[in-house]
């Protein structure tokens, strides 16, 4: 890559003490990402990728090694990044409708401007009409929409996906996914994307790192050369597919012989 | 409505233990005798009394209790300096304060005031605190990454996701502050209900006392309506 990277991360580590016992959640992970770029990080469960994303995110400090955004040294949460977790129904604020969640981040813009805004990044999400309900009276799906809107109405220039779909039915999922990849390259938004679902990463990103269990390093990173735009069931019926799929399988099922 | 048929029940009881003998008619007054009491020219006063110590007292606690709950909940710290202090403090009844508050600050509104909100602290206090620490790390998380920090964070993310158990800490501290008030006033002679009701059965108006005890029931429940 040519281009400055965005985000890099350098020999990475962080362990959590226990009352008895260290976990190692990362060994050392190291990677870059350009601008622009969609990166999918796989590995198996437990294997410290939502550790990796606190990292980056600035909400954990590792152990050894650095997390750079943008050529300086994150200390703290970069202003300009953002994050979309896993657990929608317990990060979006029950007791603020859908549009006063999304206008939350900017609420420094003052009254009318936040308003059109949120309105704006609700409508890109599917959500128009939507931002007088509060998240209680909105489906799964429709509540991950509003933590997706509520996460770029800022325009942050890094967004942090920790499993965003992991708790929504397969339907609803295939449609987020469409949803966010198209949403982020419309913004031009830098993604790093978290699953445990290889054929999300080989869906959504540019370039997929495969972890290592835990403590994790990375094992491969597997550059993605399927056109765009991807179909859920064409893309996914494509000998290269295929062969992306067993390729990370197996790095995942052998770290051993990863070359 | 079902609510009425339940106090309508009660009225019931009442005169039928009294046609009965069981309560003594001279000290338990016809219900109609209490309903006529009602109409009693000082029970208005008094009633405000009651009702601007019980808010005073209130307002007090609350100003304090909120604060300090949340300060409480936030940091480990200040926690721990002040929990021994806390769990001292809290046991002691606010009316057993009552001899001493009469000493040291004397008789009157202020005094009652300070008892109803040395009572009306606790509640608060407690709930504000196991509400704070209560609320799920991911949500002030969330409102981290969007950009909330300190004292915005707690304003915008914590205190309100700890309302719900504030609230109950309001709702207790506003009955139990009810409580104090009318028994500060039985014992110390502050206008209100309390003194209202000890005057009338010294005088021998036995229905006039059995109203102000009805108002003071009326008032808990209106208490019991705004706050739930």
């Amino acid at each position: 890559m040519a281009e400055t990277p965005l985000v890099r991360a350098a020999g990475l580590g962080k362990s959590f003490r226990g009352r008895r016992s260290t976990t190692q959640a990362i060994a050392d992970i190291g990677f870059e990402q350009a601008p622009g770029e969609f990166l999918g990080v796989v590995g198996p469960s437990g294997c410290g990728k939502t550790t990796l994303l606190r990292c980056l995110a600035g909400l954990e400090r590792p152990d050894t090694g650095t997390v750079e955004f943008d050529g300086r040294p994150v200390t703290g949460i970069p202003d300009a990044v953002s994050v979309v977790f896993q657990d929608y129904h317990r990060s979006l604020f029950p007791w603020l409708t859908a549009g006063e969640n999304v206008r939350f981040p900017i609420r420094d813009r003052g009254r009318a401007a936040g308003r059109e805004q949120a309105r704006e990044a609700l409508d890109r999400v599917g959500l128009a009409g939507f931002a007088d309900h509060h998240p209680f009276q909105l489906s799964g799906g429709m509540q991950q929409r509003v933590a997706i809107a509520r996460a770029i109405v800022s325009r942050p220039r890094f967004l942090l996906m920790d499993e965003p779909f992991a708790s929504v039915d397969a339907q609803t999922r295939a449609v987020l996914e469409q949803l966010t990849v198209t949403i982020t390259a419309e913004l031009g938004l830098t993604v790093l994307l978290i699953t445990h679902d290889i054929d999300e990463a080989i869906l959504m990103a540019d370039r997929v790192l495969v972890l290592s269990a835990r403590p994790s390093r990375v094992l491969r990173e597997v550059p993605i050369d399927l056109d765009r735009p991807r179909d859920e069931v064409e893309t996914r019926a494509l000998p290269l597919f295929q062969d992306y799929r067993r390729e990370i399988h197996r790095v995942i099922a052998n770290p051993g012989t990863a070359d | 409505m079902k609510g009425l048929a339940g106090f309508a029940a009660l009225v019931g009881l009442w005169e039928l233990l009294r046609s009965a003998h069981v309560l003594p008619p001279g000290s338990a007054p016809a219900s109609v005798d209490i309903a006529r009491a009602l109409g009693n020219p000082d029970l208005p006063g008094a009633t405000a009394g009651t009702l601007i110590a019980w808010a005073a007292g209130l307002l007090l606690a609350a100003s304090i209790g909120i604060p300090l709950g949340v300060l409480l909940g936030l940091s480990r710290w200040v926690d721990a300096a002040l929990t021994a202090t806390v769990d001292f403090l809290r046991p002691i009844p606010a009316v057993a304060l009552i001899p001493v508050a009469v000493v040291v600050i004397g008789l009157g509104a202020g005094m009652q005031a300070l008892l109803v909100g040395f009572a009306c602290l606790w509640p608060l206090l407690i709930s504000t605190r196991f509400g704070v620490r209560d609320v799920d790390p991911l949500l002030t998380e969330t409102g981290r990454v969007l950009g909330a920090r300190g004292l915005r964070l707690a304003a915008t993310v914590t205190v309100p996701a700890a309302l719900p158990s504030i609230r109950t800490g309001l709702r207790t501290a506003a009955s139990l502050g009810l409580v104090v008030a009318v028994a500060t006033e039985l014992a110390t002679g502050s206008p209100g209900l309390g003194w209202f009701i000890a005057q009338q059965q010294q005088a021998g108006q036995i229905p006039a006392a059995y109203a102000g005890i009805v108002v003071a029931g009326l008032l808990g429940y209106l208490v019991h309506l705004v706050t739930s």
